[in-house]
């Protein structure tokens, strides 16, 4: 009984499973028109976005200035599609509603005792014109919109409740601000349909583009620049739109597109929860972690900043290392800790975004390399590609005890079983190719006393000899450009496009590839899209 | 959170990051009895990848079983726990692959997830069954705690959202609970910050504030929910729901309950795990809360048991391709799960409630997503029911409701159904349920 137990021999078969499906809708899958809304309208339904763990931290950070961080005692936000920035998946337990109230009354005190108070009391709070002025200036910012007169004579009513107690003012000021900090309004991104059960699309209004806008770039709330260019219509055109988004990603908060975007795209995050056998991998420690992880994020870095066209990821003749780093990549650099960047050689055995350390280590397991991992994650993020569905069966309990013989040949061993090639003629190559990296990431040429042999064909017949010719053959697949587009999407949006969006995504792919496929350009074309800058209603309850 | 706060301690002392019971006199002995005055408990415990089932189940059934090697743990206790087998929950069972996602997700709802990164749709959980209609008795509904958080580590299972991979608490169809894995979040929420130094005055002073605060958002929410379509009406009912829950607290009086300093987060798993027994024990004994969800890892975890000499991760483990090395790792992981689900009943059963103990008066369930950790089978699940609660079980036993074990035995949502009738929460029917399940009392 030989089925797919090659599978089950990696110990992945139910984390990856054969549908890795990310992406487009797939067959009864995540497109966002078969959920809210049905398919109707060219624009995917967009559900109110909850802050999540990260946004609202930066966001009180940007508010206030506060030396605290209620957000690291928030429970983990749930993740799909790989990000944690998922708006349908975003929900709101009483638990957390519960910490969102202390973090209001612990933010409000702060703020009104320490060097906070001056930025947000700038006239006598004991005037109540003056304390209009301080709630309209607050909770126009906190709520990231102008206020109406009736709200802020609402949060004078706080005040009140204060006084009457026969408190002063400082108190009165304080329930304010925690019922500022505490609305629906700050804790959640409302954006408001003039009819929401009509389908139709309409263009947002400037504050709930601004805030788009500045949760993409910076996973925060707009600065006064950008409320300035909201005010003043200037987003209203391409050219206003552009011209911010360069603004924006000069500021040091761009930072958030490597730590978030990047950081879940590529994976940077998961490395701090991998911890790699201490048996097998003694030389591994928190300054090996960390530098890889620096690495990854510098190395991305130059493409945010255009340095480096995107066409370029899988073959680059830059990386950033230092003495640690270079070490073990074998590399012959004299740098001190801190990571520099370095030019690679065509004969060097790194070459881009495939051979970093933190990348290698995280699709590998514990102890050893996992060829279906690195494989399963080339696929779902590089090529965004659906592989057919698995046969059943595919975990079924194998009665033959061990394999022997290198990864390469129980794969292949695997992939006789036509049932199994399926699938893994896709995934394995594609990781076998990089079977000259270990599972943290150094180079080798044996493997458990084997010689590494690194050569494969693809499943459309090119063949490579090694890991740079495979990175040479994925980076010019036509699924590669539009991948980088949908995962983009995918996180500016918060939501998966759906796929009568697919033109849309499919015109920003080709107008990038034209463009010279530097990422602040499809950064601008993706926030001066149609379905980034306007809104449609769902029908009620339909599916 | 550190905030500017007052700090809230303490009534009876205790030494850095360890959470103490108050000591009574003595031991109960075995000669206690169930106590009516006291409620009865729910704690559900849930461990990752399923068991190593060989060195799991009891080779005889009945009262007079030897404890298989996984169970020895339990011997301080074996009188008062149920091990039971033959179990299955086929709406665990996913489309394809995804069994980690279909059997978490399943693991208190007997529902079948449906299969989507963004359309999340299952069914109520039976702890909030009970919690929905006993909660309002204590100040907190229930709790839900945990170890991981689940950071980023790519996809969760085969096409599931992580929602179904690290919850096991459900309010609704739509809405997961997340759980929190900060331990000073638990005991924050256990004494809820009560200050024992403020005069009345100031304490109801602050809850007029509070819910001054709470009115004004809760009016604000329903001004917005005025102008919102019909599935951001859906999200900010769960906001709504948040509002009335901590509304509801306010009414209730502050803690007066043992305990030591707020524990820390020190990051090693040993001493989070027996944080969160203590803290849970806290919780109930101090009355709480009476309904808990524990999740020791999230759906599919692939730690690294090092410290037990298992340098691979659980998961990978847990593929075990019937290799014996593989077998031992789990079965120290699976032995030290199980000695930690022992700590937590030594602790209830030291734990006096009038003629009777704590453990006695609660029922504890512990169990995994799925059975075998390579077969991924959802039927034959590895249950242990732990605790009398005020003597609904005749516990000492090891009942096998399905000796072949190819065959489907009762669903394990009639676990549920008496396990809820046992908290006084009588359901005709739940999940996939076909009745109460037989030979318990």
């Amino acid at each position: 009984m030989a089925r797919c137990t090659w599978l089950v021999l990696l110990g992945i078969a139910a984390l990856l499973g054969c549908d890795g499906v990310i992406g487009s809708g797939g067959p009864g899958g995540d497109d966002p028109f078969s959920g809210p809304g049905g398919d109707v309208g060219a624009i995917g339904a967009q559900v109110m976005h909850r802050l999540n763990r990260t946004e609202y931290r930066n966001t009180v950070r940007d508010l206030l200035g506060t030396q605290l961080d209620p957000a690291a005692s928030f429970p983990a936000d749930d993740v799909s599609l790989g990000f944690d920035n998922i708006a349908q998946v975003l929900t709101l337990s009483p638990l957390q509603f519960e910490l969102y109230e202390q973090a209001a009354e612990d933010l409000t005190l702060e703020a009104l005792t320490t060097g906070i108070r001056d930025t947000i009391v700038f006239c006598d709070p004991n005037v109540a014109s003056c304390r209009d002025d301080i709630f309209r200036e607050l909770a126009s910012r906190a709520w990231r919109r102008p206020t109406t007169d009736a709200e802020i004579a609402r949060l004078q009513q706080l005040v009140d409740v204060a006084l009457n107690e026969g408190e002063d003012v400082e108190r009165g000021l304080e329930l304010a601000i925690r019922g500022i900090l505490l609305s629906p309004h700050f804790i959640y991104r409302p954006e408001l349909d003039d009819d929401p059960l009509s389908t139709e699309p309409h263009l947002l209004n400037d504050y709930e583009l601004a805030s788009r806008l500045s949760y993409f770039l910076w996973s925060s709330m707009p600065d006064d620049a950008l409320f300035d260019a909201a005010a003043n219509g200037r987003l209203r055109d391409d050219a206003g739109l552009r011209a911010e988004v360069d603004r924006m990603l000069n500021d040091p908060k761009a930072q958030s597109l490597v730590d978030n975007f990047a950081g879940q795209w590529l994976r940077i995050r998961s490395l701090d929860d991998h911890v790699p056998d201490y048996a097998t991998f003694p030389q591994w420690d928190e300054s090996l972690r960390s530098s890889m992880s620096q690495e990854t994020k510098l190395f991305f870095g130059d493409f945010l900043r255009g340095d480096v066209p995107m066409t370029e990821l899988l073959l680059t003749d830059f990386t950033y290392l230092n003495d640690r780093l270079a070490a073990h990549y074998g590399l012959p650099f004299d740098l001190g800790p801190e990571l520099q960047r370095v030019s690679l050689e065509p004969t060097d055995p790194r070459f881009g975004l495939l051979t970093l350390g933190s990348l290698l280590t995280v699709t590998s397991t514990p102890t050893r390399t996992s060829p279906v991992k690195r494989g399963v994650w080339i696929l779902e993020q590089l090529l965004c590609s659906e592989p057919p569905p698995p046969p059943p069966g595919v975990e079924g309990l194998p009665q033959d005890g061990t394999s022997s013989g290198t990864l390469r040949d129980q794969l292949e061993q695997h992939r006789a079983d036509p049932t199994c090639a399926s699938c893994h003629n896709l995934m394995d190559p594609l990781g076998l190719g990089l079977e000259h990296y270990d599972a943290i990431g150094a180079y080798r040429t044996q493997d458990q006393g084997f010689p590494v042999d690194a050569s494969g064909e693809l499943v459309g017949g090119q063949t490579f000899a090694d890991g740079r010719e495979m990175a040479a053959l994925i980076q010019e697949d036509a699924r590669f450009d539009l991948c980088v587009v949908e995962k983009l999407f995918l996180y500016a949006l918060g939501r998966p496009a759906g796929s009568s969006e697919h033109p849309f995504l499919e015109g920003i792919a080709q107008s990038f590839a034209q463009s010279g496929a530097e990422l602040p350009e499809l950064i601008k074309l993706i926030a001066t899209s149609e379905p980034f800058r306007t809104r449609r209603g769902t029908l009620e309850e339909s599916q | 959170m550190k905030g500017p706060k007052f700090s809230r301690r303490l009534l009876l002392g205790g030494a850095g990051a360890v959470v103490g019971l108050p000591l009574f006199e003595s031991l109960i002995g075995d000669a206690a009895y169930a106590d009516d005055s006291f409620p009865a408990r729910l704690i559900c415990y849930y461990v990752p990848n399923g068991m190593h089932m060989a060195a799991w189940t009891p080779s005889q059934t009945g009262s007079n079983y030897q404890l298989s090697p996984i169970l020895q743990p339990l011997a301080p206790v074996q009188d008062q726990i149920l091990v039971l087998g033959g179990l299955s929950n086929t709406p665990a069972q996913p489309d394809g692959p995804g069994d980690h996602a279909g059997g978490t997700s399943g693991f208190l709802t007997s529902a079948h997830a449906n299969k989507s990164e963004t359309q999340i749709q299952l069914g109520i959980s039976m702890d909030q069954v009970i919690a929905n209609q006993i909660g309002d008795a204590t100040r907190i509904r229930s709790m839900q705690i945990g170890t991981d958080g689940g950071g980023n580590s790519g996809g969760c299972d085969s096409g599931y959202s992580c929602a179904y991979t690290r919850n096991i608490s459900w309010a609704s169809d739509t809405q997961p609970l997340s759980k929190t894995t900060n331990p000073g979040v638990v005991f924050n929420q256990i004494f809820d910050g009560t200050d024992p130094t403020a005069s009345i005055e100031e304490q109801e002073r602050r809850k007029l504030y509070k819910t001054s605060v709470l009115d004004y958002v809760q009016e604000q929410t329903q001004a917005l929910e005025q102008k919102l379509g019909y599935y951001d009406r859906v999200k900010l009912d769960e906001y709504t729901t948040g509002v009335f829950e901590l509304e509801q607290r306010l009414e209730k009086a502050g803690l007066v309950c043992g305990a030591s300093e707020e524990p820390s987060d020190t990051g090693d798993i040993v001493e989070k795990v027996r944080i969160m027994n203590d803290l849970m024990v806290l919780a109930l004994q101090c009355d709480a809360t009476r309904v808990i969800t524990f999740m020791l890892g999230n759906a599919g975890s692939n730690r690294s048991y090092a410290f037990l000499g298992a340098n691979d991760g659980h998961h990978n483990y847990s593929h075990h391709q019937g290799n014996p090395a593989n077998h031992a790792a789990l079965q120290a992981i699976d032995t030290w799960e199980v000695e930690q689900l022992s700590y937590l009943l030594q602790r209830m059963n030291e734990v006096p409630e009038g003629t009777g103990t704590l453990l006695q008066h609660s029922q504890v369930f512990f169990s995994s997503e799925i059975e075998d950790g390579d077969a991924h089978r959802h039927r034959n699940l590895p249950v242990i029911l732990a605790g009398s609660c005020h003597g609904a079980y005749n516990t000492g036993r090891h009942i096998d409701y399905e000796p072949n074990k190819s065959t489907n035995g009762p669903p394990i949502a009639n676990l549920f159904l008496s396990m809820m009738a046992a908290m006084g929460v009588n359901q005709g029917s739940f999940g996939n349920s076909t009745g109460s399940l037989g030979q318990l009392g």
